[in-house]
C-alpha cells in the first residue's frame, strides 16, 4: 500500500531539486559576475605600482586541494564556496582601503560578491538535509581559513600598504578564478549526478 | 690531470656567463625605461605576446622577452624562443600555461649589440580578462533549408584553455545572418569537445536564400570580441523545396483520405447496428428510472392471479373455511406474501376476478384466508375490491368494519409494497361463467359462516345487469377491479338466489348469488 505521505515527499523532493538547479544557474551566473567586478577592481590599480610592488610579492600557499573539483562531493564544494567568497568579503568589508581604489568600484565589488554569498546559503539550506558537518569539510574549511589568516597576517605586515593591497587583489583574482571553476563543477554535478 | 684542466677551462666561461646575465639584468635597471603596448591574444590557438614600443622613434632590430608572475616572488626570466626575435611578438603556448596567474612582461630592445630599452607593460597581464581572443577558422556548407559550420579546433589544445570554466571567459558564438536579421547561436565548449574540428547545423532556414554566418569568441569583457569575416551562401533552391511541397500535398491527401475513409466506415457500422445500438428501452426495462430505484418495488409485469376454482357438484355446500377470526385477524394482519409464487404487491385484482372459464367464488375471491394459498394477493373483500390506490374510497354498503380493514388492507398495501397501484384505469379481466361461480364479499361482523351456494341453473338467475356488474375486468398490470355493483348490493343484488330467506342475509354476509 502506498504510503500516503509519498506524494507528499515526491513533490517535495522535486522541487527542491528545481529550486536547487535554478539557484546553481544563479550561482554559475553570479560568480562571473563577482569575478568581472575583481578584475575590473584590479585594472583600476595604479599602473605605476605593479612594477614598484615586485619587491612585496608574497606566495600564500593557496590550498590548490581545496579548490580543486575533482575530489569534492556538492556538499563539500558548497561548503569551500562559501567558506571563500566570505572571507574575501570580510577581507575587502574590514580593511576596505579608500584610498587605492575608487569607492564605487569596491561597493559594486561587494555587492556581488554579497549576493553570492546569498545564493551560497540559500543551496546550503536546501542540503540542510544532509550532514554538513563531516570531517572532510571541516578539514577542508579549515584550510581555507588558515590562507585567508595569512592574507590578513601580510596586510597586517605591510601596514595595509599599496603594493600590499595590490599584492593581495592579484592573489584573490587568483582565488576567484579558482572559486569560478569550483561553480562550473558544482553545476555540471547537478546536470549530470 | 684531463679533469683538472678541464676545471680550469670552465671556470672562466662560468665567469663570462654570470658576467654577461648580470650585465643583462643590470641593464635591465640601467637602461632607460620605457613603457610597450602589450597585446596577448589566442590566435589559431596559439597564445601570442605583441608589443609596441610607445616612443616611436626608437627603432629596435631585435628583441627579447623577459616575464615574471605575481603570485610568487620569483625573478625575471627569459623566454629562450623569443630571445634575440627580430619580430615584436612571441609565442608563449608553452610558456604562459597559467589562466589565473598574472604575469608580467619585459622587453629588452636591441639594434645590432646596442641595448636601446628596457620597456614593461603599464597593466599586468592577466590572460582571462586581458587574452584577446581572435575567431577561429571556419567553413559552410550551404543546404537547402540549413547550414553547416564547421569550426575547426586544432588537435591539441593549449594548456592555458584547459581546465573547466574555460567557456565562461571564452565562449563560442556562431552568428547568421540572412534578410537583416541576426541571430546566435552559443553552443557549449568544454575541453572535451574543443579537440578536433567541430561542426554546428544551423536549420529551419529558408530555402533559395542567402545567409552570411560569422564565428567568433565572445570573452568575458564583452567589449573586446573581435569579430570573424563573414562567409555567405545562397541555399539551394527549387527541387528539393518543389519535392517537399509534392510530398506535403501528397500527404494532405492521403490523410484526408483516410479521415473520409474512417468516418465513412464509422457511418456504415453505426447504420447497419454494431455500434452505437439505441439504447432507448421500454419503460419496464428502464432501470435507470430513479423513482424505480427509490421505491425498490418493481411493478409487477403482469397481473397475476391464482385462481382455485372449486367445482362443486351439488347445490349446497358449507364451506368450511377452516379459519377462525384469529386466523383472520392475523391473515389479515399478515398475509403471506408470497404464497404460490406470486408477489403480493400491485395484485389489486383480488380474486373477485375468476378466470375465464372457470368458477370462482366471489367467496374465494373475497377471503382472503381461503385463497392466501392461491391468492396471494392482500386481503380482499368487498372494501378490497376498490383499488388499493383508490385509497379513501369507501363504498357505502360497507360497514366500519370493512372500512377499517379496507383501511388496514391499505395499509398492508403501503406495508408490502411501499407502492399504491394507483390510476382507475388499470383492470384485471377475467372471463367468468356466473352460471359456475358464485362470488361473496366476506364481513367480519357476520356470524353466519360464510356459504356457498351454487345456483343451479345460472342462467335464470343469472341477471344481465348482475353479470356486467360481476364481471371483473382487468387489464394490464396494476388491477383495480371496478367493482360499483358492490353499492347495488343492498338494492341491486338480485333476491333470485336459491336461499331467497337468506338473500338478505346472504346481502349482509355479502353473498351475491344467483
Amino acid at each position: 500500500m502506498i504510503n500516503k505521505h509519498f506524494f507528499e515527499i515526491m513533490l517535495v523532493l522535486l522541487a527542491t531539486s528545481t529550486v536547487f538547479s535554478l539557484e546553481l544557474k544563479m550561482v554559475l551566473f553570479q560568480q562571473r559576475r563577482v569575478n568581472r567586478e575583481s578584475v575590473k577592481l584590479l585594472n583600476k590599480l595604479p599602473t605605476s605600482s605593479m612594477q614598484q610592488c615586485l619587491l612585496h610579492r608574497k606566495d600564500f600557499l593557496l590550498p590548490q586541494k581545496s579548490v580543486n573539483p575533482h575530489q569534492y562531493q556538492k556538499e563539500h564544494t558548497l561548503a569551500i564556496l562559501h567558506e571563500i567568497l566570505q572571507q574575501i568579503f570580510n577581507l575587502f568589508r574590514a580593511n576596505t582601503s579608500l584610498d587605492v581604489w575608487e569607492e564605487n568600484h569596491m561597493e559594486k565589488f561587494l555587492t556581488e560578491l554579497h549576493q553570492q554569498l546569498e545564493y551560497l546559503e540559500v543551496l546550503m539550506g536546501l542540503q540542510a538535509e544532509q550532514k554538513s558537518g563531516t570531517l572532510d569539510s571541516e578539514n577542508l574549511r579549515l584550510q581555507v581559513k588558515m590562507y585567508f589568516r595569512r592574507i590578513h597576517d601580510y596586510l597586517e605586515n605591510q601596514e595595509y600598504s599599496s603594493c600590499a593591497w595590490t599584492i593581495v587583489q592579484v592573489e584573490i583574482n587568483r582565488c576567484l578564478f579558482f572559486v569560478f571553476r569550483l561553480t562550473g563543477k558544482l553545476s555540471k554535478q547537478e546536470m549530470d549526478p | 690531470m684531463l679533469l683538472s684542466q678541464n676545471a680550469s677551462a670552465m671556470r672562466p666561461l662560468n665567469v663570462y656567463l654570470v658576467a654577461y646575465i648580470s650585465l643583462v639584468f643590470g641593464a635591465l635597471q640601467a637602461f632607460p625605461e620605457d613603457f610597450c603596448i602589450f597585446r596577448m591574444t589566442l590566435r589559431n590557438f596559439r597564445v601570442i605576446l605583441s608589443w609596441e614600443l610607445e616612443n616611436h622613434s626608437i627603432v629596435p632590430t631585435h628583441y627579447t622577452l623577459w616575464y615574471t608572475i605575481m603570485s610568487r616572488p620569483e625573478d625575471m626570466k627569459v623566454v629562450k624562443d623569443c630571445t634575440e626575435v627580430t619580430g615584436s611578438f612571441c609565442d608563449l603556448t608553452d610558456v604562459w600555461e597559467s589562466m589565473p596567474e598574472t604575469y608580467v612582461p619585459r622587453v629588452v630592445a636591441f639594434r645590432g649589440n646596442t641595448t636601446l630599452v628596457s620597456c614593461t607593460s603599464r597593466e599586468s597581464i592577466f590572460p582571462a580578462i586581458k587574452m584577446s581572443l581572435e575567431p577561429p577558422n571556419f567553413e559552410i556548407v550551404g543546404f537547402t533549408d540549413h547550414i553547416k559550420v564547421i569550426v575547426k579546433f586544432p588537435p591539441v589544445i593549449p594548456k592555458i584553455l584547459r581546465g573547466e570554466g574555460l567557456h565562461v571567459y571564452l565562449s563560442l558564438v556562431i552568428e547568421e545572418v540572412s534578410g537583416g536579421i541576426i541571430k546566435k547561436h552559443k553552443p557549449k565548449i568544454n575541453a572535451k569537445t574543443i579537440t578536433g574540428n567541430f561542426t554546428y547545423v544551423i536549420d529551419n532556414l529558408i530555402p533559395n536564400t542567402n545567409h552570411c554566418v560569422s564565428v567568433y569568441f565572445e570573452p568575458s569583457d564583452p567589449g573586446k570580441i573581435i569579430e570573424s569575416p563573414t562567409k555567405c551562401t545562397l541555399l539551394k533552391p527549387g527541387q528539393e523545396s518543389e519535392s517537399s511541397e509534392s510530398a506535403k500535398i501528397g500527404g494532405l491527401i492521403t490523410m484526408f483520405l483516410i479521415v473520409v475513409v474512417f468516418i465513412s466506415t464509422i457511418v456504415i457500422l453505426q447504420h447497419t447496428g454494431y455500434i452505437c445500438l439505441r439504447n432507448e428501452f421500454p419503460k419496464v426495462l428502464n432501470f435507470y428510472n430513479f423513482s424505480a430505484w427509490v421505491f425498490a418495488e418493481l411493478p409487477p409485469l403482469e397481473a397475476v392471479a391464482l385462481l382455485e376454482v372449486i367445482h362443486v357438484k351439488r347445490k349446497k355446500k358449507v364451506w368450511d373455511y377452516n379459519y377462525d377470526d384469529e386466523s383472520d385477524s392475523d391473515n389479515e394482519a399478515a398475509p403471506q406474501k408470497n404464497a404460490g409464487g406470486y408477489t403480493m404487491h400491485g395484485l389489486t385484482g383480488r380474486p373477485l376476478c375468476p378466470a375465464s372459464g372457470s368458477s370462482a367464488t366471489m367467496e374465494d375471491c373475497c377471503d382472503p384466508d381461503a385463497e392466501e394459498a392461491d391468492l396471494p394477493t392482500p386481503e380482499a373483500e368487498c372494501e378490497s375490491l376498490m383499488a388499493p390506490g383508490s385509497g379513501p374510497w369507501q363504498p357505502e354498503c360497507t360497514s366500519e368494519a370493512d372500512e377499517g380493514r379496507g383501511t388496514r388492507l391499505e395499509d398492508h398495501f403501503s406495508e408490502e409494497d411501499g407502492s399504491s397501484v394507483e390510476g382507475s384505469g388499470d383492470r384485471i379481466i377475467f372471463n367468468v361463467d356466473l352460471n359456475s361461480v358464485l362470488v361473496r364479499v366476506l364481513d367480519d361482523n357476520s356470524e353466519v359462516p360464510p356459504e356457498l351456494s351454487l345456483p343451479e341453473d345460472s342462467t335464470e338467475l343469472q341477471d344481465p345487469s348482475e353479470m356486467e356488474t360481476n364481471l371483473l375486468v382487468a387489464s394490464g398490470g396494476g388491477t383495480q377491479p371496478s367493482f360499483p355493483m358492490e353499492c347495488l348490493w343492498p338494492e341491486d343484488s338480485p333476491s333470485e338466489t336459491s336461499d331467497t330467506s337468506e338473500s338478505d342475509a346472504d346481502i349482509r354476509d355479502g353473498y351475491i348469488t344467483r
